[in-house]
């Protein structure tokens, strides 16, 4: 199966499509299928479930300490995880070819890294349920959405397999910042989880991220 | 006989040829190598966490170099291990691999060539920004020579991240391969940047640190274990460096011998099988006794950590040095290393100077000396044992950085130590017209005395309060009527009245 045919519109003849696809739907679920199995979904899902389990880990085992600088930088460790995880999700292994014959691209790659970033804000949420997480599920929310969006600019810049630099340096100077007491609020995590400036950067970098990625997508070269 | 030499020409011609195909590989794999890309994106990440907070704090270099360490591994570690995981995945992600498995060379002799040009990239860019701080440090610093175990500390753990980001990447090989490098190298230096110094306030008066001595292997380290003072009056002691280095080319040795054990088991190239056995084989070796000897750290009295083991009895002897000292009435002398702070010294103390110099029991001479900000290195009895929660050390005093100074000897001379944040917070000349005062005119329980210190203080510049000295309001108020005396006016006050002063003969309402 090829990406000229899961992205194709229907053809006029419908004995040319393989067996299944005549009835009604079966098209979209097979779209959606291979742009879940391309962009690697099962595998990034399973890699976000092991970022909730080791947080769980360290609040059991107490390595996030109550206040101070150590409350906020494991979380925001696994957050930046999270995210270049989600944005390496934007590489396409088809390239040129998805592009041009794909209409319903954008609208895979915004239902993907929605559901992606939902997906990993709700299972670090759960792995931090009936303990105390300093900030808590908002400070989640909020790093989260705000490194996922550098992830996408990133994607969108250096390439989906290169996107995991732009959370990651983010998230280098966010931990140098908590150390240092910067309160910029374009250092979010840096920031009380009820900060209403930190949020709205962290917003409007998701933001970006998102329409970034939804008509762009990440950046292909000619090597990759 | 030109038979016999045919067999040992030829064997040099290929062995030529072979080093030149490896020298041209070598070149491509740096042309096109994924850190050329990522080193920038480290160089401002160092700059931002590592170069300006280590150029905040004074030029010395055992502080700025020690304090460099970690900064800096935490920079560069993530972003290494994630470029090697990914040079490591290339043939994997590209289904390229079975492709070159069929070409002449082995296939870890050419992974070892893809990741030896990752690792100089690294290395490359690393000693672009350890050669930033060691310059601008050796133009600053006025004394001892730069330090450079924990760059070495830090070049040892990139060439073993960027060994096993390598490894990891050519075992499994994906997309996600590099960012999962990256981001457990992250989490697990930030663990171990946690684990290795819990302090533990058993007793606020006499503070205690516990840590596990295995933890010191690892290459962060904790401020508690930077002595502010390594290197300038005994010896940077390298036992700890030693280990974290041995540990660190260990682990490359694993990581680099483990995956050439696993690529010949899969592709064949038997000739290399002792060569790989052996490196894992020294890998491990190493990073055991590295274990095994920082297991047996100890602090010394100095603040460092000593390993017996390793431990080189010279490095227990203080330095021998000439203090320096300023050309004033009453002259400040500090280590050589401390001399940029004299010219400030020299200003705070020049009013009080000018009142109290040559009048009896005055000390003629200020001195100072460092004392080590941190609880290891009480000088004052520092009590450290093993226990089963490792390592603890207690301390049987606390060193104020800047508490009381004390006058003794003949000729008079005032002695008091100061701390890092004395220096980087730019109190010390503060503190030093406030020890001046206090232990040259004294006023605790004596109103008057605490009142002319108190004058002497202010005409320095240091704004009046109630903490010091047993200010109370009365004696506040006559210590600002004295300050706005003109100088001369209060000079000749007190010379005239020194002896009744000191004696404790004069009360408050007698004061001008």
């Amino acid at each position: 199966m090829s990406a000229h045919t899961a992205y194709a519109p229907a053809p006029p003849d419908s004995a040319v499509l393989p067996r299944g696809l005549t009835r009604p739907g079966a098209a979209s679920r097979r779209l959606l299928r291979l742009h879940v199995a391309s962009r690697r979904l099962p595998i990034a899902l399973a890699l976000l479930a092991g970022c909730a389990a080791i947080l769980r880990i360290a609040l059991d085992s107490h390595w996030i300490t109550q206040t101070g600088a150590g409350a906020v930088q494991i979380p925001l460790a696994l957050e930046t995880a999270a995210a270049a995880i989600i944005a390496t999700t934007l590489h396409s292994p088809i390239g040129e070819g998805e592009r041009a014959s794909g209409k319903w691209l954008p609208y895979l790659r915004l239902a993907s890294t929605i559901s992606l970033t939902s997906v990993a804000a709700g299972v670090l949420a759960v792995a931090a349920a009936g303990v105390h997480l300093p900030g808590g599920n908002e400070a989640i929310v909020r790093n989260l959405a705000g490194l996922t969006g550098i992830g996408l600019l990133a994607a969108n810049a250096f390439g989906g397999q290169l996107a995991w630099t732009g959370p990651t340096a983010y998230g280098v100077i966010a931990q140098y910042a908590l150390t240092a007491a910067w309160t910029t609020p374009w250092i979010w995590p840096a920031r009380p989880a009820d900060d209403l400036g930190a949020a709205l950067y962290a917003a409007l970098t998701f933001s970006a991220g998102i329409l970034v990625a939804t008509t762009r997508g990440a950046r292909e070269t000619a090597r990759s | 006989m030109a038979t016999a030499e045919a067999p040992v020409r030829l064997s040099l011609r290929a062995g030529r040829r072979s080093q030149a195909a490896r020298s041209a590989l070598l070149q491509i794999e740096l042309r096109r190598n994924a850190m050329v890309w990522i080193a920038p994106v480290t160089i401002v990440l160092f700059y931002f966490t590592t170069f300006r907070p280590v150029m905040a704090l004074p030029a010395l270099w055992g502080l700025r170099t020690l304090a460099m360490q970690t900064d800096a591994l935490i920079a560069f570690g993530p972003f290494v291990a994630g470029a090697a995981a990914w040079m490591g995945s290339r043939e994997g992600r590209r289904d390229t691999a079975e492709m070159v498995a069929g070409t002449a060379r082995a296939r870890w002799s050419a992974q070892l060539v893809t990741w030896g040009a990752t690792t100089l990239w690294a290395l490359a860019s690393f000693a672009v920004c350890v050669a930033a701080v060691y310059i601008a440090t050796a133009i600053q610093a006025s004394w001892g020579a730069a330090e450079w175990w924990p760059a070495a500390v830090d070049a040892a753990w990139i060439v073993a991240l960027s060994a096993v980001g390598f490894a990891a990447g050519a075992m499994f090989p994906s997309r996600f391969a590099a960012p999962l490098a990256a981001l457990i190298t992250a989490v697990a230096l930030e663990i171990a940047f946690r684990a290795e110094l819990p302090l533990v306030p058993l007793d606020p008066l006499h503070p205690a640190l516990r840590f596990s001595p295995y933890s010191l292997a690892l290459p962060t380290i904790g401020l508690p274990l930077i002595p502010f003072d390594a290197g300038i009056y005994y010896p940077f002691l390298p036992d700890l460096s030693i280990v974290q280095t041995m540990l660190g080319a260990g682990l490359a040795a694993v990581a680099i011998g483990g995956l050439g054990l696993r690529e010949i088991a899969r592709r064949g190239a038997r000739r290399l099988v002792a060569t790989a056995l052996a490196l894992t084989l020294a890998g491990i070796a190493a990073s055991l006794a590295a274990v095994i000897l920082a297991g047996g750290a100890i602090p010394d009295e100095h603040g460092m950590i000593e390993i017996p083991a390793l431990h080189y009895s010279a490095d227990d002897h203080p330095y021998s040095y000439t203090p320096a000292c300023n050309a004033a009435a009453i002259p400040v002398c500090v280590h050589p290393a401390f001399r940029g702070e004299l010219p400030g010294l020299a200003r705070m103390l020049r009013p009080v100077a000018r009142d109290l110099a040559g009048l009896p029991g005055v000390p003629v001479r200020v001195d100072l000396d460092a004392s080590a900000n941190n609880q290891l290195a009480v000088a004052t009895g520092t009590h450290c044992q093993h226990t089963r929660n490792g390592v603890e050390c207690h301390s049987s005093a606390l060193v104020a950085g800047y508490g009381a100074g004390t006058v003794s000897g003949t000729p008079p001379t005032l002695h008091f130590a100061f701390d890092l944040e004395s220096i980087a917070g730019g109190t010390l000349d503060d503190a030093a017209v406030q020890n001046f005062a206090q232990a040259t005119i004294g006023g605790r329980g004596d109103t008057a005395r605490a009142a002319i210190a108190g004058a002497l203080i202010h005409d320095a510049g240091i704004p009046l309060g109630m903490d010091d000295f047993a200010l109370i309001a009365p004696a506040l108020a006559v210590a600002r009527r004295f300050s706005e005396l003109p100088a001369a006016s209060q000079r000749a006050w007190i010379r005239f009245h020194w002896s009744a002063l000191r004696a404790g003969e004069i009360t408050l309402a007698q004061l001008p």
